[in-house]
């Protein structure tokens, strides 16, 4: 009965925030801004700056990883620098996240972001903590998930696959885009939707890149073209995170307990959500593409 | 009147220091079938695959001698492989189904060969998949990923696939491997309905196939040629001891 003993431990933790945080969760809890009086404010724009963040960190993963596990997978033809090279980026994975948090403050604020400035003589618009570089820090710290998977999927494609699609006379990229993309979608996509979870619930690397407890508002400014105007977060402000939300409610603030249990628990559907949708994903291509097999 | 398809001469094919073909000489005939039997790890896949080039995957490959084909030696430099490959297509074991349609599936050559014209892809595939005898099967779910079906028809569908450029040489690499007794019927009469129109050369390990349906057989041992001849003469009176004790399954490697 011992294997029950993990299963049981969740189950009661997620009862546990379920319960004393459920009475909270509202509209309004959901969608309004922070204010002094919890009763009245909501935790809209954090879920906001959450989602922003991580939509902003795939625009910068995914071509990375992909294409980094495509050149490893279909272009270097020494399977030794490949397992050389995952064997880093593996080795990567295991580095603290904190540590990518200081890196990310080093590298991506203190050097490209100063840089930035300094080529377009702006004044500290890129220089500072912000959305762009959190995002960019945790694409890196997350890199290796995407890689590694996209690496596995790609491979997986078995040699008849390939073989038949040059035997029929496509070049390689035609190749790569009719047979070797198609049929690792699955891996490719549990990867990414994994990172994305994984990200949700990050908080360390964040503690230096612009993450704040409290803003009145999102930084959001109308986006206008041709006529058409669109609200749009400025990637260049501030944000709010709700893992980092409720790591300051629960060390920091003076928040009533079931606010902070509301915030814990809205993190956790998110995550959960992330989760499902990756089993989901899995099982439905898994159906569809599975290669044929001997029989 | 018989004339030679494809010459190998004086063949040698390795992949860094391991030698799989050594110094065969072989004619295959023009619009006949031919099987290539022996024991796993002879060469045979090899060969097939030197026909179309598909070999010079591996970054090692390192081709000896002359392959003729129409007179041209293909193994020269400035071969023109895109159009070899589909001058000589080839089938494998497992059928090798993309995550597309049927239609889609079959008309994959023609897409990758830039073919635009959408009725005349129509005409191709349904041509295909009728020399193929796959099209009673397939015909009301042309749209229908190719995945859903049965492996014995998704390898008729492979073959429709490999027909669909109109190849002068097909090459099978052990199509039958993984069906049941019905499908590898349907198999082979659709590869005896080939005969006398394609060239067709086939790897089998089931003798009693290569029996029924070749006009030649080759024997392959180690790299080697050990004897070719009309499927007839072959079966009945071989030339080779080693030949017979292969056939009768005495053979011991």
């Amino acid at each position: 009965m011992f294997f029950l003993v993990p299963a049981l431990v969740y189950i009661l933790f997620f009862l546990n925030i379920l319960v004393e945080g459920a009475p909270v969760i509202s509209w309004q809890y959901l969608t309004a801004g922070p204010s002094s009086d919890p009763a009245t404010g909501g935790i809209g724009p954090v879920i906001a700056g959450t989602l922003m963040t991580v939509v902003l960190m795939l625009i910068i993963v995914v071509p990375f990883g992909v294409v980094t596990a495509l050149y490893l997978s279909e272009y270097s033809l020494n399977r030794r620098f490949d397992k050389f090279f995952l064997f880093l980026i593996h080795n990567l994975a295991g580095v603290p996240s904190v540590v990518f948090g200081i890196f990310g403050l080093g590298f991506f604020v203190l050097n490209i972001g100063t840089g930035l400035d300094e080529l377009f003589g702006l004044e500290l618009v890129f220089g500072k903590p912000s959305m762009l570089w959190a995002s960019a820090t945790l694409a890196f710290m997350l890199m290796p998930m995407v890689v590694t998977t996209a690496y596995e999927a790609f491979r997986a494609v078995p040699a008849e696959y390939r073989e038949t699609a040059y035997g029929a006379g496509a070049g390689k990229l035609q190749m790569i885009r009719s047979v070797v993309l198609p049929h690792s979608i699955p891996g490719v996509t549990t990867g990414v939707i994994l990172s994305v979870s994984r990200a949700i619930g990050e908080t360390a690397p964040l503690l230096f890149l612009g993450c704040a407890f409290f803003l009145p508002s999102m930084p959001v400014f109308d986006l206008c073209i041709a006529g058409l105007c669109f609200p749009v977060v400025n990637p260049t402000e501030q944000f709010m995170y709700l893992s980092y939300n409720i790591f300051i409610m629960s060390t920091q603030s003076t928040s009533p307990l079931p606010y902070q249990y509301a915030g814990a628990l809205v993190l956790i559907v998110l995550t959960l959500v992330c989760n499902s949708a990756t089993i989901w994903l899995r099982s439905r291509f898994r159906k569809n593409l599975a290669f044929t097999e001997a029989e | 009147m018989k004339e030679i398809k494809i010459s190998f001469e004086a063949l040698s094919v390795s992949f860094g220091n391991s030698t799989v073909i050594k110094d065969l000489t072989l004619d295959v005939i023009d619009k006949r079938i031919t099987c290539l039997i022996g024991p796993s790890g002879c060469g045979k896949t090899t060969l097939l695959k030197t026909v179309n080039r598909l070999n010079d995957l591996a970054p090692d490959v390192e081709y000896t001698g002359n392959v003729v084909i129409d007179g041209i030696n293909i193994l020269s430099p400035g071969t023109d492989i895109t159009n070899l490959r589909r001058k000589a297509a080839i089938v494998f074991q497992r059928p090798a189904m993309f995550a597309r349609s049927v239609f889609e599936n079959v008309a994959f050559p023609l897409r990758i060969a830039g073919v635009k014209d959408r009725s005349i892809i129509e005409e191709k595939v349904i041509e295909s998949l009728q020399t193929s005898v796959v099209w009673d099967e397939v015909k009301d779910r042309l749209d229908e990923s190719a995945m859903k079906f049965s492996i014995g028809q998704q390898q008729r569908i492979a073959i429709a696939r490999a027909l669909i450029s109109q190849p002068d040489i097909l090459m099978l690499d052990e199509p039958t491997g993984s069906l049941d007794p019905v499908s590898t019927k349907k198999i082979e009469d659709l590869i005896y309905g080939l005969r006398r129109k394609v060239t067709v050369i086939m790897v089998s390990h089931n003798l009693t196939q290569v029996a029924g349906l070749s006009d030649y057989t080759v024997f392959l041992n180690e790299g080697k040629l050990v004897e070719t001849n009309q499927t007839i003469r072959f079966f009945t009176k071989p030339d080779k001891k080693i030949t017979e004790e292969y056939l009768t399954g005495r053979y011991r490697a």
